[in-house]
């Protein structure tokens, strides 16, 4: 028993470093497409602030991930199903270079493990009900938070015209915009992982139900989640940092910044939101303060439809990844 | 009345806001009350902007027809 549970923490925990590896892109894609850092000195900042997140954020959103199933439902087999899901539809967008969200893959995957387990009255409908409204909110509060923030910085200065000093400026600005985002990135998408674990401790009697999360599992989750991030993902740098919409150092800051607003504040809440999607929106919502048209819809539209189709895919592959186990004992 | 695109998406967008009032847990209402407060608040502006816009381009052609 022990050594599955340890297992499974493992896989659990290279989830952790997939979905740092995988979301990399997000927090430096526009450090990078800048040229504000280096893309090895942009990945080291990322992933230093991915741990370091440890230190701000409570546990909020891993109780919300270990409770969107009914404490007990959730098998071993069960777990590892929705880890295995999780993973391949992670695998599989990252090999399509889709910005894909890590968050709604494993949301998906324990959805699809549990019916395949215990069917559809095992989900619990208000956390999922949560879920999904903010998966459709958190982008457009990128969009907003980051079309207000570049428009207020355009009245501020615009009448500035050392512009060579002011593109300093953002330049340092960006610094500090992207050390934020990937706090915010580190505190909510580390949670998920100590969530399931927190679920499988709970299932296996380790822990009560109603435990605090501890401080193994939430050490191990922000040092994975670092060093995926560290060993990042190369492809979908360019979808965010380039191909939504032409950056400039103002806007990666702005949208930097409107994003971390956003995550900071559904992480203190307990939501569990995709990082990816709240960055995608911000993009898109420093594109709007040109024109509608500087934005690519197309590549915006593709990274849409990622959206919609992450948590049915990797419902689908959590189902199919239970069914070898179906009459196994636990 | 036309209006450009942009200000259409962010009607849009506070509308979207506004529908998924019905699915949002009461306790993070004013995360949607205030994104499309803030949304309403640039359709206002943009709109405002584009038919004073309108309005000065029409002036001078008036002018031009009265001598």
């Amino acid at each position: 028993m022990t050594i599955t549970i340890a297992l499974i923490v493992l896989v659990a925990l290279s989830f952790d470093f997939f979905n740092g590896f995988h979301d990399a892109a997000n927090s430096i894609a526009t450090v990078v497409s800048t040229r504000v850092l280096t893309p090895r000195q942009a990945v080291a900042w990322a992933a230093f602030f991915n741990f370091a997140a440890f230190l701000i954020f409570g546990t909020k959103v891993a109780d919300t991930i270990s409770n969107v199933v009914h404490p007990g439902t959730l098998t071993n087999a069960g777990i590892f199903a929705a880890l295995v899901g999780a993973i391949l539809w992670d695998i599989v967008t990252w090999i399509l270079g889709l910005p894909t969200s890590s968050s709604h893959a494993l949301v998906g995957g324990l959805a699809g493990a549990a019916v395949a387990t215990a069917g559809w009255e095992t989900l619990v409908a208000s956390e999922y009900q949560k879920i999904f409204v903010f998966i459709v909110l958190s982008p457009i509060v990128g969009i907003l938070l980051a079309f207000t923030f570049m428009t207020g910085v355009f009245w501020l200065f615009h009448r500035y015209r050392k512009v060579e000093k002011l593109n300093r400026g953002f330049r340092r600005g960006q610094l500090v915009s992207a050390a934020a985002f990937s706090l915010g990135h580190g505190g909510n998408d580390a949670q998920k992982t100590m969530g399931v674990i927190l679920a499988l401790l709970i299932a296996n009697g380790l822990l009560a139900k109603g435990s605090d999360v501890p401080l193994w599992v939430v050490l191990s989750a922000h040092a994975a989640i670092a060093l995926g991030t560290l060993f990042g993902g190369w492809r979908i740098v360019h979808t965010m940092g380039s191909k939504i919409t032409k950056l400039q150092p103002v806007g990666g800051m702005c949208a930097e910044s409107a994003a971390a607003t956003a995550i900071w504040g559904v992480t203190l809440a307990g939501i569990p939101v995709s990082t990816t999607h709240t960055i995608a929106g911000a993009i898109v919502g420093v594109g709007t303060t040109q024109r509608l048209s500087a934005v690519r819809w197309g590549v915006a539209g593709r990274v849409v439809w990622a959206w919609v189709l992450t948590i049915p895919g990797a419902f689908v592959m959590a189902w199919i990844a239970y069914l070898p186990f179906k009459g196994l004992v636990r | 009345m036309r209006l450009s695109r942009r200000s259409w998406f962010f009607l849009g967008m506070s509308v979207t806001c506004l529908v998924l009032l019905a699915p949002t847990p009461e306790k993070y209402w004013w995360v949607n009350l205030s994104m499309a407060a803030l949304s309403l608040m640039w359709f206002v502006l943009f709109a405002v902007e584009e038919i004073l816009a309108r309005r000065g381009e029409d002036r001078p052609r008036a002018r031009r027809g009265d001598r």
